[in-house]
């Protein structure tokens, strides 16, 4: 059984890899989860999770040359499976990417939720793909006008690859913006529900200081709580592991950014 | 002279054309430590002097120049001519040099007032909160949301078309 999410926002700085982990932990409460870092040109995962002198990475498993089995890459921490990414351009050009289908598919075979975090845009065929390739996708967006404007271009790029949308988390949201009213508005124009309303917390910004997971560094903080609360809302819908690793298989190879 | 930043931190160094590369990458990797900026022209100048940027969770908290041993937002003005040599340091950092304002290295060494903007947002005590009544005005605006979308529609398609993503 498994589903794959791809966890957007299409732009950054929403704490869309912080979301991604705190959901992710959350999930682990009672599902098998693996967390990919599939922004393979601007690898962010690693240094959310303590991971930087991570001997192997997803790079490791991409290079053409390479005969590297895909578990040296995966590594069993804070109750998830997490698959970090280099951060080396040289290992970026050299990896081919024909490779992530595979890699991917084989991850799926032994877990129940893949969350993909996806690069912070839409401008290069790589960077679209994990949303491409995903069942769902999660947003991850602040409840300003900008980031509402990527967040239903992001949607419209999914649905045009039949993606659907698993629901909105509003992150980093301060007391005076009205994110009630935002959420209530917004419901109307998403296809998935608003999951929560993550407050900005400078726990966050202390955890992602430290190198680990908001949910392990400040399990009781007001965002954690909230993540939690968003990943409770979450409907996980099982899916024939063969038939995922299938529609991984059969991507199409992306190019270079 | 500060003392030098710790060897072990550096995780990757990157030839840029624009500052606003590196301090996109910075916020979009909610980077924590310092990313030294060298103009390309300070190696055949014997060493002009280089800025170096602490950030928090990929906002800009503290400048300094080498160089000049200017520091705060008077660093910024004395980095020099592009490309520049990004050296980045992954690091709970003592931060180097005076404070600047979250926005301010992306208005200065960018020009990028989208990226100041947003970097303003990331910031822990950022000014001015968004009204709340532009959000509720833009989400009110059903015909400027459809258009959003329908061109979002026709970007996707045409690029699926072009990336041979379609058969997804």
């Amino acid at each position: 059984m498994v589903e794959a999410f791809a966890v957007a926002s299409g732009k950054g700085g929403t704490g869309k890899t912080t979301g991604t982990l705190a959901l992710g932990m959350a999930l682990a409460e009672r599902y098998d989860v693996t967390v990919i870092d599939a922004d393979t040109g601007m690898a962010n995962l690693l240094f959310h999770t303590g991971l930087t002198d991570a001997e192997t990475t997803l790079h490791d498993l991409l290079l053409r040359e390479a005969d590297v089995p895909v578990e040296d890459a995966v590594y069993e921490r804070y109750g998830m499976s997490v698959v970090p990414c280099g951060t080396d351009l040289a290992d970026f050009e050299a990896a081919d990417p024909e490779r992530l289908r595979d890699v991917v598919a084989e991850l799926a075979a032994d877990t129940d939720i893949l969350l993909l975090d996806s690069p912070a845009t839409l401008n290069s065929k790589a960077a679209v793909l994990p949303v491409a390739l995903a069942d769902r996708a999660i947003l991850v967006l602040q409840p300003t006008v900008p980031a509402l404007s990527d967040g239903l271009k992001v949607q419209e790029y999914a649905r045009s690859y039949s993606t659907a949308l698993a629901g909105v988390v509003f992150n980093r949201v301060h007391d005076d913006e009205g994110v009630e009213r935002v959420a209530e508005q917004a419901e109307r124009y998403f296809e998935g529900p608003i999951l929560g309303s993550v407050p900005d917390d400078d726990a966050a910004r202390r955890a992602r200081r430290a190198g680990e997971p908001l949910l392990a560094h400040a399990p009781d903080a007001p965002a954690a709580q909230a993540f939690r609360a968003a990943a409770a809302e979450l409907d996980v819908r099982a899916k024939d592991p063969d038939e995922v690793a299938e529609r991984f298989r059969s991507a199409v190879v992306p190019e270079r950014p | 002279m500060a003392p030098e930043l710790p060897d072990s931190a550096l995780v990757r160094s990157r030839v840029v054309t624009d500052p606003s590369t590196t301090l996109e990458s910075a916020l979009e990797r909610e980077h924590t430590g310092y990313v030294v900026v060298e103009p390309g022209d300070a190696v055949l100048l014997d060493d002009a002097g280089r800025v170096v940027l602490t950030f928090d969770a990929g906002v800009p908290t503290h400048a300094e120049h080498t160089g000049t041993g200017l520091v705060g937002p008077a660093a910024l003005g004395e980095l020099g001519a592009g490309p520049y040599e990004a050296s980045w340091y992954d690091c709970p950092p003592d931060p180097r040099g005076a404070p600047v304002e979250p926005d301010r290295p992306a208005t200065e060494l960018a020009g990028d007032a989208a990226l100041a903007e947003r970097t303003r947002r990331a910031a822990p005590e950022r000014t001015p909160a968004e009204d709340p009544d532009a959000v509720a005005a833009f989400l009110d605006d059903t015909e400027a949301i459809e258009e959003i979308q329908e061109r979002a529609r026709e970007e996707a398609t045409r690029r699926a078309e072009e990336w041979d993503l379609d058969s997804l």
